[in-house]
């Protein structure tokens, strides 16, 4: 079942028009670092992790609808909460990797760590669970 | 001669002619407003008081807002707007506007002020003292009254000093002498008081000094005016009087007189910043005059960066549009039903949608402007005019997409096991369909064919000026049971969607039905 789970959450995150705007919303928040100057870097970077959480949040309402259906046929077809979960987890998961991939490329060389980025994404992780839960 | 006298007549008839356009012009403005001051109201009919309670369409434009402001998913499209409209601000880098002017001399290297304040001329000097000053040419801007012991003239003062007089030409001054020409000079005598101050008069030719110019368009001495972008000069070496600049600074310091003077001094170009403000600031390199002026504007990389940031701003407002275009279609399917038309509905909806972004980011922009300064102010402004368009578009593509015009129909079949009789039924139907407050009854027939009986009901929907339904009840006696079947089928004058057609049919269906076990259980 959980395969069943992955398989439909990873043929919707393909299909989906979510994972197109994640990345690019990813690929122009890279590039607007890129361009931009070093001195604005201390008042840009809270500026564009912000815009980042935003863009996932939005994401979610691009394929709201079949994400709902999917997760409907799901609970039909006989998954319980943990496939669920997991279903959620797994669409989110590579969702925020379109998003967050090219955005921690091009804030590497602007010194912004992995390990720092990781930290300040488990911060922010549960309101954005929240509030994702409260709309998917 | 002959031709400044045709130049002046010139003049003047350019100036009547302007004179006639403004007359025409002004009592064609009065006849229009006079012509459409007859369309007034009537008479007997007066306007209503002024209130300051606000009008339907400001209600329902409030409802809007207020609707679409609590969603996340509006926060969230907002908000990115704010972001990359601050990003846009925080990224930009400008440069100084500088116009490059080719002077008619080679000066060296200096720096070049123009003002027209006295406070600020003498300020300047004060800041370069020490270096050299190439050339100080201040002009008194009205005439001045020149009184001799023969008789008096009303002349135009210039002054003129400097260490590079000789490149231009112009004949060396002495302090406490005017120059003026032999017929002015013979007039005024051999001393001259201008205010309390007295002077030797010299005659001199100065019909070289209206040859001189500085640059293309900026000659030495006093100008009269412009035709189009060329500078009028004075052409009559007699209207003006020549004295050292320092004279004439002490002069207009008493007789607080306005002037225009350019200063040409030797000091390096960072003193240019202490010069800022004081007027005309330039940098002298050769024969090049850069001018530098207030205007900041921002780099192509930071325009780079705003297209960027208006980019991203409208990726997210797309992909989060979908559930306002959810909250937004629920709202305008409710307010259908008191009446509001969905062309009213989606205007409001769109204004909800554009108004907070508008007023947020204009407020961010005046923030950027008081942190960061107006160069950050113009990219961030550029970024919002990018921005708004581009949702507007895509916001309207999703609210007005989704309809189209087809008509919507439903029916039923109910049974319902009872001994009344269908055309009691039928009667007392029509009854309940009359007392209706949500449906006029416009049409109503009924026809018997054997065991089966036809009603068919034209409802006027009461909150609509042209939504009706047409409502065909099928009765019949099958052993014990009555058996009812409905079809309805819904008209529209106005240009309504399917899904305000379907609310109504199912109204009028949920009306009728009702009133149909109401009957048959009676």
């Amino acid at each position: 079942m959980y395969v069943g789970v992955g398989v439909v959450a990873l043929k919707l995150v393909l299909r989906g028009r979510a994972v197109r705007y994640a990345a690019l919303a990813g690929a122009l928040l890279a590039l607007f670092m890129a361009v931009s100057p070093s001195q604005a870097y201390r008042a840009l970077i809270p500026l564009v992790l912000a815009l980042e959480n935003l863009a996932y949040i939005s994401s979610v309402y691009a394929d709201r609808s079949s994400l709902l259906s999917a997760a409907e046929g799901l609970v039909l077809s006989g998954a319980n909460r943990r496939a669920l979960l997991l279903f959620r987890a797994l669409y989110s998961g590579l969702v925020r990797i379109a998003l967050t991939l090219p955005l921690v490329i091009a804030l590497v060389p602007v010194g912004v760590l992995p390990p720092l980025y990781m930290l300040y994404a488990l911060g922010s992780s549960p309101l954005l669970l929240y509030v994702v839960e409260r709309r998917v | 001669m002959c031709s400044r006298l045709w130049g002046a007549e010139m003049m003047a008839l350019v100036r009547w002619a302007v004179f006639a356009a403004l007359t025409l012009l002004s009592l064609f403005a009065c006849l229009t407003v006079y012509r459409f001051s007859a369309f007034e109201e009537p008479s007997r009919e007066r306007l209503r008081p002024f209130t300051f309670a606000p009008s339907p369409s400001v209600k329902l434009l409030l409802t809007f807002i207020r609707s679409v402001i609590t969603s996340i998913s509006y926060a969230s499209m907002l908000a990115a707007v704010l972001l990359s409209v601050t990003m846009a601000g925080v990224a930009s880098h400008a440069t100084t506007l500088s116009v490059q002017v080719g002077l008619s001399r080679d000066m060296g290297s200096g720096l070049y002020l123009r003002t027209f304040d006295t406070g600020s001329l003498s300020r300047a000097l004060e800041i370069v003292k020490g270096y050299d000053v190439k050339l100080l040419a201040i002009r008194v801007r009205d005439p001045v009254e020149l009184r001799g012991v023969n008789g008096s003239a009303r002349l135009l003062l210039l002054g003129v000093s400097g260490s590079m007089m000789g490149v231009f030409g112009l004949p060396s001054t002495r302090k406490g002498v005017v120059y003026v020409e032999q017929s002015v000079a013979q007039l005024l005598g051999r001393r001259v008081l201008i205010g309390n101050h007295s002077l030797e008069v010299a005659a001199q030719n100065l019909e070289p000094l209206l040859k001189v110019y500085l640059a293309r368009g900026m000659p030495l001495v006093h100008s009269t005016g412009a035709i189009g972008f060329s500078v009028v000069a004075v052409r009559d070496p007699k209207s003006i009087a020549l004295l050292h600049a320092g004279d004439i600074l002490e002069l207009v310091k008493g007789l607080r007189l306005g002037i225009d003077a350019v200063l040409v001094v030797s000091a390096p170009p960072s003193y240019a910043h202490k010069l800022r403000g004081l007027g005309e600031l330039g940098v002298v390199n050769g024969t090049r005059l850069t001018l530098l002026t207030a205007f900041m504007l921002p780099t192509a990389e930071s325009m780079l960066r705003v297209l960027i940031a208006s980019v991203i701003a409208v990726a997210v407002v797309v992909s989060s549009s979908s559930g306002v275009t959810e909250r937004i279609a629920r709202l305008s399917s409710s307010l259908s039903l008191i009446g509001v038309s969905p062309a009213l509905a989606r205007l409001s909806a769109h204004l909800a949608v554009l108004i907070p972004i508008v007023v947020g980011g204009a407020a961010t922009v005046v923030l950027v402007n008081a942190l960061l300064g107006a160069p950050a102010a113009v990219s961030s402004l550029l970024s919002l005019s990018l921005s708004v368009p581009a949702a507007a578009l895509f916001i309207s593509s999703r609210i007005g997409g989704a309809e189209w015009l087809l008509p919507a129909s439903l029916s039923t079949t109910i049974a319902v096991i009872t001994h009344r009789d269908p055309r009691d039924v039928a009667a007392c139907m029509k009854k309940h369909v009359e007392a209706d407050e949500y449906f006029e009854l416009m049409e109503h027939e009924f026809l018997e064919a054997g065991t089966e009986f036809l009603t068919r009901f034209r409802l006027l929907y009461r909150y609509s000026v042209g939504i009706g339904v047409e409502i065909q009840c099928y009765l019949a006696r099958r052993g014990r049971e009555l058996v009812l079947s409905v079809l309805t089928s819904a008209w529209s004058l106005e240009e309504v969607g399917p899904r305000e057609l379907s609310s109504v049919t199912r109204l009028a269906l949920s009306r009728v039905l009702g009133a149909a076990r109401l009957c048959m259980l009676e």
